[in-house]
């Protein structure tokens, strides 16, 4: 059995995870230009949406469903109830990055307060697992993998094509000229934080279904490794994000090969501090979606 | 204020459970023991048992009339596994309910808390296993459970009686996770087994699937295990996945936890692992305290409660011996009232009779015999258990490695 090829499939499990997660947030961020802190906790409430669901029937699709509502759930109400206000008033990015931050607390200890502190079981079979070409992967990772696969082809098609991904590059691009246009760059902004919420309230389930035990502070402990995939692609944008999580996933799982385990995820910030070091850019150029 | 709500409602709890069984309060006034544990966060799974053992015993001791006169008051100080935290919660709770004792914590927080509790002179009942203090030299420290230098050699002693030759070392990459790495090495090497692998995978990842595959690909006959909860859950998850669960485990004390073996799964822990714990064979009073313990927490007792139990039983014997609930003044009292020579007891209520008509007692807990030796350390025997494949998290013992069966491995007399 090739170790290295097997650290790739695991590798490409792990990137379909953050993948996710980091390219709600790069789409977020491209449009709304706000660095949100508390994209953990839309994960988080996903998690909690799917596991919640999970009590009543073991059908993975109301899961899904329950977690994307969750999410985007939050997301709106993250914007409309609290930035939209703020910003309308002219607060600073770095008000809002400090309301994201109090907001990721705020629902760390609602969840805490509705579920408590200690690690609640979501599990669901895996079934067997698959040799695939020279990858061993299980059926959830197949599942976890094509689920990523179908959501960056369709948000591909939704930006390149639909008048929502248009519009949402017309206000990513230039906010004002894209009201000036007659675009309602509010309704995007919202629509954004409403896309944003429910894929990473996705994630979030699919994160929680990967490591099958988990407390309200699960998608705040992915964080870092999500913005790090983040900023390795190019902070804000969506193809990046998805080669930032890629490179991100598969160094992790191959150097545990190599190196002690316990540095996988030092790695993966090795990786972020060199690329701010020799590319602050990202490794993907800026292109037209933004 | 959060946190003076969770004290109040939970020493509440402990007090109307002594009302409810005497039918009217008969005391005066209140005195207060500080659960120090990890309550929530990755390390909840040792701060639990803590604090129901500790639980437990109050309830106990204010069903016999409390501590000269007074009902004993548990007030849950949630360390959150930090030793930071831990000083900044024990300094509240010192400043606000002055406890007269701790229980707890564990080896990750006790460097925050022992210059708190040694500056203000309250005696601890610790319950880590780090063999850094095996040569203790506080005297407000007492550790009511023995090391994991010990856990080790029993770990080992077990792997030896099944003719395991060669093993692994799994470990989560965390300081009192850590801390057993080399212990366990050395103990196995030293009866003649080979470590042929060993992985410290870094806490809280999504997938550990390559330290798996890596591990199971050098062939060991037997795994030594000692992880945290999440790292766990992941860990033997993708084993089970990828098929790679014929290599038995052999876990810790703190792989034998409900929390830990539900996150697993019963059946998986059952199939996979067996565990090495402190002897919950509840010797003595074995009996009444699991049921102490299943009123005040609703659960069975769990691996690590015996000793926080014991712990309290002895603190609170001492005050009565002392007959002052200033720590200064009963810290002496501890082994007195534990240690031989002197009327063996087995309960608080037996101790506390004996003590009032004069007599020397001997304090043997439901751990076993709590006998300190000069750096207030204890030894034990150790129990090897079994998931029962319940969803309740619950263990079955499966055999008892003695004292005596310590000392050999420890001597290297037995070998593979």
């Amino acid at each position: 059995m090739n170790h290295f090829m097997l650290g790739i499939g695991f590798g490409l499990v792990t990137a379909a995870i953050v993948v996710l997660s980091t390219v709600a947030l790069s789409l977020q961020f491209s449009v709304t230009r706000t660095i949100n802190f508390a994209h953990g906790e839309l994960m988080t409430v996903g998690a909690y949406a799917g596991y919640l669901v999970a009590q009543h029937t073991s059908n993975l699709l109301p899961q899904a469903l329950a977690a994307v509502a969750a999410g985007a759930a939050l997301g709106w109400i993250l914007n409309w109830g609290l930035l939209r206000p703020f910003t309308r008033r002219g607060a600073s990015k770095l008000v809002l990055f400090v309301l994201t931050v109090a907001t990721a607390l705020i629902v760390q200890n609602l969840l805490q307060i509705g579920f408590g502190g200690s690690y609640v079981n979501y599990h669901y079979s895996v079934g067997t697992a698959y040799h695939v070409g020279p990858f061993l992967w299980t059926s959830l990772n197949i599942v976890t993998m094509a689920v990523a696969a179908v959501i960056l082809i369709s948000l591909h098609l939704m930006i390149s094509r639909s008048r929502f991904g248009k519009a949402q590059r017309a206000v990513a691009d230039d906010l004002m000229l894209a009201r000036t246009t007659g675009i309602a760059a509010e309704r995007i902004i919202s629509l954004t934080w409403v896309l944003d919420g429910g894929i990473a309230g996705l994630a979030g389930m699919f994160l929680a279904l990967q490591v099958g035990t988990f407390t309200p502070t699960l998608g705040f402990s992915y964080l870092l490794v999500i913005f790090s995939a983040a900023i390795v692609g190019g902070i804000g944008r969506m193809y990046g994000a998805m080669v930032g999580s890629l490179v991100i996933g598969i160094v992790m799982e191959v150097s545990a090969n190599y190196i002690n385990p316990s540095y996988k995820e030092t790695m993966a910030f090795l990786i972020l501090v060199v690329v701010l070091l020799f590319r602050p850019q990202g490794i993907v150029p800026a292109l037209s979606e933004g | 204020m959060a946190m003076l709500l969770l004290v109040g409602i939970m020493g509440g709890g402990a007090i109307a459970g002594a009302k409810t069984k005497k039918g009217k309060a008969s005391f005066h006034g209140t005195i207060h023991i500080a659960g120090v544990a990890s309550l929530t966060g990755s390390y909840a799974f040792l701060g639990g048992p803590i604090l129901g053992g500790t639980k437990a015993a109050a309830y106990l001791i204010n069903k016999a009339g409390g501590i000269l006169g007074k009902k004993l008051v548990i007030d849950p100080v949630d360390t959150k596994g930090d030793p930071a935290d831990a000083a900044t919660a024990l300094q509240q709770e010192i400043s606000i309910n002055h406890p007269v004792a701790l229980i707890g914590p564990t080896t990750l927080e006790i460097h925050g808390v022992e210059p708190i509790f040694t500056r203000f002179h309250i005696p601890d009942g610790w319950q880590g296993g780090t063999p850094a203090f095996v040569h203790n030299t506080n005297p407000w420290l007492w550790r009511c459970n023995p090391s994991d230098t010990q856990q080790t050699v029993a770990m080992a002693g077990y792997a030896v009686q099944k003719k395991y030759k060669t093993a692994a070392l799994l470990f989560t990459s965390a300081p009192a996770v850590q801390s057993f790495e080399p212990l366990i090495q050395s103990a196995y090497t030293k009866l003649g087994g080979k470590i042929v692998a060993s992985e410290v995978v870094a806490p809280g990842l999504t997938t550990y699937s390559s330290e798996a595959s890596a591990l199971v690909a050098k062939h060991p006959q037997v795994i030594f295990t000692q992880m945290t909860t999440p790292s766990a859950a992941v860990f033997f998850k993708n084993m089970e996945s990828l098929n790679l669960m014929n290599t038995p485990f052999i876990g810790s004390t703190a792989m034998a936890t409900s929390t830990i073996i539900s996150a697993i799964g019963p059946s998986v822990s059952k199939n996979a692992m067996v565990e090495v714990q402190g002897s919950t064979a509840l010797s003595g009073a074995g009996k009444q305290f699991a049921a102490a313990y299943k009123q005040v927490t609703g659960n069975s007792v769990q691996s690590g409660a015996n000793f926080a139990y014991d712990c309290t039983i002895a603190f609170a014997l001492a005050m009565d011996k002392a007959k002052s609930t200033n720590g200064a003044t009963w810290n002496r009292d501890v082994s007195a009232v534990s240690n031989a020579p002197g009327i063996k007891v087995t309960t608080y209520a037996a101790g506390l009779a004996d003590i009032k008509r004069g007599k020397k007692i001997n304090y043997t807990g439901v751990s076993g015999p709590l006998t300190f030796n000069k750096y207030h350390n204890v030894n034990g025997p150790w129990s090897v258990v079994r998931a029962s494949g319940k969803a309740t998290g619950s263990v079955s013992l499966i055999k008892t490695i003695t004292v005596a069966q310590i000392v050999k491995y420890q001597q290297g007399k037995t070998k593979l």
